[in-house]
């Protein structure tokens, strides 16, 4: 990768975000630790009708998917402006004069970014793991799946906040984005109520075409999430369209990229 | 042989404007030939940066063709061999010296045995041996500069590309940037240099070429910019004496006791001119063709041209 991966790595230490995200996996820590001093009741004074552990587990799961949760929204903030200080005035002119073409430079520093920020990811999720596995017994072999889908998660904000930035030209303008594409996702979750509520067969038809377009990733977590805790099927269809969209975005700002004058 | 090639280039920037854009280079045409030191002229908008942008890829060109060692300049392989110091840089500012040299080094794709090798004799080179395990952001503008210029030098260029390279610099470091230049240059290196300074040009470069409104108006060696046609100083000992020039030989432009300016009918008539101070007694000290410095071809030059049009 031409020494962007370490670059990347050389450039996230020199944040003071790194410490963030040192601190939310050391309370994820805490928390799951913790979580065994829950008085769990069972039998008629109980709340849930499950056992123990399997209340237990579903605590550490979703302390588990909550921290990861936490961490790619933070991460998705955070490198918001690292593509934009590569190609600012009189920064830009030292990457792009390189023997390097502007597609391999992007792909490049993309991949270094998110193998640098997937990193972090496992390493979190591996450490609340253990601490679960270690301080009271829990663990399932499917809860690592959890994993690769916040790395995919981060990766699909990623593509969002990477095109805004080359479209626009700045972290704010490419933060704002994301979070209109967060909100529709959001609102999109609930499309069949609005529907029925509007009752129109043109609105009907376009929010199930936005539906599709939009990337998914509420509803990839819960979908995961529940798996790992129950072993239920779930819809590949929600990722398949997710990643498809997030391969759309990757190239167009690469199409973006290439067209562009520093 | 040349190793540059910029054939009839034009660069319009936003050519969907309303007017048709502004045009930052207009046809322009000009060669650098390897082993020299090519300066590059104008004033602020010229398009002179516009021009080395187009050369080192960052930039595209609207019309035309310019070629790196025979390989088009849009091709990321024309610029293995390019080092390039861009004036006003920004480097990542995380990057200590020796960090900034090594993470050039990759970028070009290079060993990690042949940057380190290098690591220290760049840093000695541009005196900032002491400093490379300091991160950038602490760096003055000129040792920013400095290191900026060991970057520049990490992957052997054949060419070097160096916009501004004195910019920030003191009056010691900018003699030992020039020493590198001709140190350079006498490795057979070719070094295109972009700088207001035109004393500095006119110590250093083989050749210049003068930009303005993003036409390329003059072009040819320092001598050639700086030398005045046929017009020739002649010191020697005139005294009182009231010298007639008789107007097939030339006509003369101003006297003083120790000098006379002369402006020649033509060059090979300079003999006839000594044949007849001689006969007149006249102790001839030097005969010289009238020069004016760079600065004042550049600036008589950028006069006589017209008005700036935008756009096309």
């Amino acid at each position: 990768m031409r020494g962007l991966l370490q670059d990347t790595f050389a450039e996230l230490k020199s944040q003071k975000m790194a410490w963030v995200f040192a601190l939310i996996i050391i309370g994820g820590i805490l928390g799951v630790m913790a979580s065994g001093h829950i008085d769990i009741k069972t039998g008629d004074d109980a709340i849930m009708d499950a056992p123990a552990e399997q209340i237990l587990s579903m605590i550490v799961l979703k302390l588990l998917s909550g921290s990861l949760q936490f961490l790619v929204f933070l991460m998705t903030m955070s490198t918001a402006g690292i593509i934009p200080s590569m190609f600012e005035k009189g920064r830009a002119d030292f990457y792009v004069s390189k023997p390097l073409s502007r597609t391999g430079l992007l792909w490049d520093k993309v991949g270094s970014i998110l193998i640098v920020y997937a990193s972090i990811l496992a390493i979190a999720g591996l450490a609340l793991l253990l601490t679960g596995q270690s301080v009271h017994g829990v663990f399932e072999f499917r809860w690592l799946v959890l994993l690769p889908t916040a790395a995919l998660l981060f990766a699909i904000w990623y593509s969002v906040s990477l095109c805004a930035v080359l479209a626009l030209g700045s972290g704010t303008s490419a933060i704002v984005v994301t979070f209109i594409v967060w909100v529709m996702q959001l609102v999109l979750t609930g499309r069949e109520s609005i529907k029925a509520f509007f009752d129109s067969k043109m609105l009907s038809i376009m929010i199930d075409t936005l539906y599709w377009i939009v990337p998914k990733p509420i509803e990839i977590e819960e979908q995961i999430t529940k798996w790992a805790l129950e072993g239920t099927s779930f819809e590949w269809w929600a990722i398949a369209s997710s990643a498809a969209f997030m391969v759309a975005v990757y190239m167009a700002a690469n199409e973006i990229l290439k067209r562009r004058d520093f | 042989m040349n190793i540059i090639d910029v054939i009839e280039l034009t660069k319009v920037y936003n050519p969907r404007m309303k007017k048709g854009g502004i045009v930052a280079l207009n046809d322009v045409s000009l060669s650098v030939q390897r082993g020299e030191i090519f300066g590059l002229l104008g004033p602020n908008g010229a398009g002179k940066t516009t021009l080395f942008k187009i050369l080192l890829g960052i930039v595209s060109a609207t019309a035309g063709t310019a070629l790196l060692d025979g390989m088009k300049s849009s091709d990321p392989h024309s610029r293995e061999k390019v080092g390039y110091l861009p004036e006003n840089h920004r480097f990542p500012p995380h990057l200590t010296g020796y960090g900034l040299l090594k993470f050039t080094g990759r970028l070009y794709g290079m060993s990690e045995s042949d940057i380190d090798s290098r690591l220290d004799i760049l840093l000695n080179m541009v005196g900032m041996e002491r400093w490379g395990d300091t991160p950038i952001k602490k760096y003055s503008k000129g040792m920013s500069q400095r290191v900026g210029l060991a970057q520049a030098l990490i992957c052997d260029p054949d060419i070097l590309f160096l916009d501004e390279p004195t910019d920030g610099i003191d009056p010691v470091g900018k003699i030992e940037i020039r020493n590198i230049m001709a140190e350079l240059k006498n490795k057979g290196k070719t070094i295109i240099v972009n700088s207001h300074l035109l004393a500095e040009i006119e110590n250093i470069a083989d050749r210049v070429a003068i930009l303005n409104h993003g036409r390329l108006i003059k072009t040819g060696t320092v001598s050639d910019l700086t030398t005045r046609g046929t017009q020739y100083q002649i010191d020697a000992d005139f005294g009182n004496l009231l010298i007639d020039i008789p107007s097939e030989i030339g006509k003369r432009l101003s006297i003083t006791t120790s000098s006379m300016v002369i402006e020649m009918s033509d060059s090979d008539k300079i003999n006839d001119l000594i044949d007849l101070l001689r006969i007149k007694k006249v102790s001839i000290r030097a005969v010289q063709p009238l020069k004016v410095s760079l600065e004042q071809s550049f600036i008589e030059t950028v006069a006589a041209e017209p008005p700036r049009q935008r756009e096309i």
